[in-house]
């Protein structure tokens, strides 16, 4: 092997380096993502490889000499070293070009491994033995050449995208902070309305409670003109308004406090057993009776908790002070029933014996309290706001006068809660 | 003889609208108290106790609830009706003792009826 195959393929490489370059610059953008995804690449360096070590190596003879007796380079070999050198310079241009257009330090960076590239390649154009200091001055060049295209890939096919994602990180990270805080501030936000909802509903009681007081000893006496007595009938009436609108409002603000993921079970059966010792408890002079069908056998789970069993609570209040006098008759039945979806419910049925719905009554339980459509008709019916909290927990409510029998009316309050399976199902939002 | 009523609440003119109330309806008003603390010391000072105590829940220094527990710790036949506007603190009152439970604005022959029967209780 003569001095003349190393240098051959030093020459090739090198002039293969810059063609390659080239072709990268000229190539579009779209296509050199193509074309450097491809296999095609890959398989034509090798076969291309190949091609040049059969030529170098074994077609030597056929090749122009490089080198002349002296050790100079020869006039063609000083040729291909002068062609890489304008190769270089186009290079240099494009680059530049490149860099100028799209902002890039890479393609800079590459512009100058190439300027670098061009005293290497006129450094081995006066080539004249293997030790002399041009050749070590040619491929301390070719080494710094390298060494700056190196970097500059480095730089933009790891550091770069690397970098971004650390940044995308601490942006990533610096947003779930904010959002946490968000939602901390709205968690307190929430906090700070319902304490104050709790504060209002408390003093406004205390408020109203002694005016109802008074307003009703005005009325019990005797010494009240017709029109006094109408004064002092309203002020009753309308403070007492007032408190059930601010004490439905609290316990309406609670149960819609409550998100569906801490969402409680409730025996319905066994909070109606206990209810009758309840209402009787905070009704002690009434006389109560009551007759209940109850599942024996069977837990009835709904979901609402406590929420639900002030709802209940509300209803067998509202019947018991209904009925100014005699005794408070109810049935109390509780089954499970299918919507027209086939979706199971739960049915509590609380009728009334000898009782009737005032037709405003009604009206104004069909009204449901919806804060986002304003404060309409109906506002400081209970009905109307254990309607919205049952509708809260999936359920529905409502209230009617039955057909008149024998002379005798009797009404009915009727709540449907979800069973357990059927609120999973409205959960994930399947409401068929 | 007359029930001898103890009144517990914060607010003046609550404390005062109930007393005209009994009074007036033949009750006896032994006393009154506005926060859990002078209610508890009051009570003690009782001789003989009162027949019912009215409390209130929120109150300042100790809730109705813990004043209601150790009223019933210094005098365990003692009758607490509750009159409060919180209708959180009816389970918690029952529970601890709480003869009765009336949530504010109450109706006036609801009140007097109610102490009525716990005075007829008593009696018999």
């Amino acid at each position: 092997m003569s001095s003349d195959t190393s240098t051959y393929f030093h020459v090739i490489a090198r002039l293969v380096i810059i063609v390659a370059l080239l072709a990268a610059a000229f190539l579009p953008f779209r296509r050199l993502t193509e074309v450097s995804d491809s296999i095609i690449i890959i398989l034509g360096a090798v076969v291309f490889t190949l091609l040049v070590f059969y030529v170098v190596v074994f077609q030597a003879d056929s090749l122009p000499s490089i080198h002349s007796e002296s050790g100079r380079l020869t006039s063609y070999g000083r040729g291909l070293e002068y062609t890489s050198v304008f190769l270089f310079g186009l290079g240099i241009l494009r680059y530049s070009y490149l860099g100028g257009i799209h902002g890039q330090s890479t393609h800079f960076y590459i512009a100058a491994a190439l300027v670098v590239g061009v005293f290497g390649e006129l450094s081995f154009s006066l080539y004249s033995q293997a030790f002399n200091l041009v050749n070590l001055m040619a491929y301390c060049f070719e080494f710094t050449s390298f060494l700056i295209l190196f970097l500059a890939l480095l730089r933009q096919s790891v550091a770069m995208p690397l970098e971004k994602l650390l940044l995308t990180r601490r942006v990533h990270e610096k947003d779930q902070t904010r959002l946490e805080l968000k939602t901390k501030e709205l968690d307190e936000a929430r906090l700070r309305a319902q304490a104050h909802l709790d504060f209002l509903a408390h003093d406004v009681s205390n408020i109203i409670s002694p005016i109802v007081s008074y307003a009703e000893m005005l009325l019990v006496g005797n010494d009240l003109t017709p029109q006094q007595r109408k004064y002092a009938d309203t002020i009753l009436k309308q403070a007492q308004r007032g408190g059930a609108f601010v004490a439905n409002l609290r316990r309406l603000a609670d149960a819609e406090a409550v998100s569906p993921d801490a969402f409680v079970g409730i025996d319905l059966g066994r909070v109606l057993l206990g209810m009758e010792e309840v209402v009787r408890s905070t009704h002690p002079t009434k006389t109560i009776s009551t007759t209940q069908d109850l599942p024996v056998d069977t837990q009835a789970i709904a979901l609402g908790g406590e929420h639900v069993e002030g709802v209940l609570y509300e209803i067998m209040k509202n019947a018991v002070e209904d009925v100014p006098e005699g005794p408070v008759k109810l049935s109390i039945t509780l089954r499970q029933v299918r919507n027209e979806h086939g979706k199971r419910y739960w049915q509590v049925c609380i009728t009334q014996f000898d009782h009737k719905f005032s037709s405003e009554t009604l009206a104004e339980a069909r009204v449901i309290y919806d804060p986002r459509r304003g404060i309409g008709r109906g506002i400081t019916s209970s009905y109307s706001f254990c309607s919205s909290i049952v509708s809260h927990f999936g359920g529905r409510l409502w209230i009617e006068n039955l057909p008149e029998t024998d002379k005798t009316q009797n009404s009915r309050v009727t709540i449907e809660l979800p069973t357990a399976d059927t609120m999973m199902d409205l959960l994930r939002g399947d409401q068929t | 003889m007359t029930a001898r009523i103890f009144i517990v609440d914060d607010e003046r003119t609550v404390v005062e609208s109930l007393r005209e109330i009994l009074v007036k309806n033949g009750f006896d008003i032994l006393g009154w108290a506005h926060n859990g603390e002078e209610a508890v010391r009051k009570y003690a000072s009782f001789v003989p106790p009162p027949d019912i105590v009215i409390m209130d829940h929120g109150l300042p220094a100790k809730n109705g609830v813990e004043a209601m527990a150790e009223i019933l710790k210094l005098d365990p036949s003692a009758r607490v009706l509750f009159v409060s506007a919180d209708m959180n603190a009816r389970s918690s009152a029952l529970a601890g003792g709480a003869v009765g439970f009336i949530l504010k604005p109450f109706r006036m022959r609801e009140l007097l009826a109610t102490v009525q029967t716990l005075v007829r209780k008593d009696a018999s």
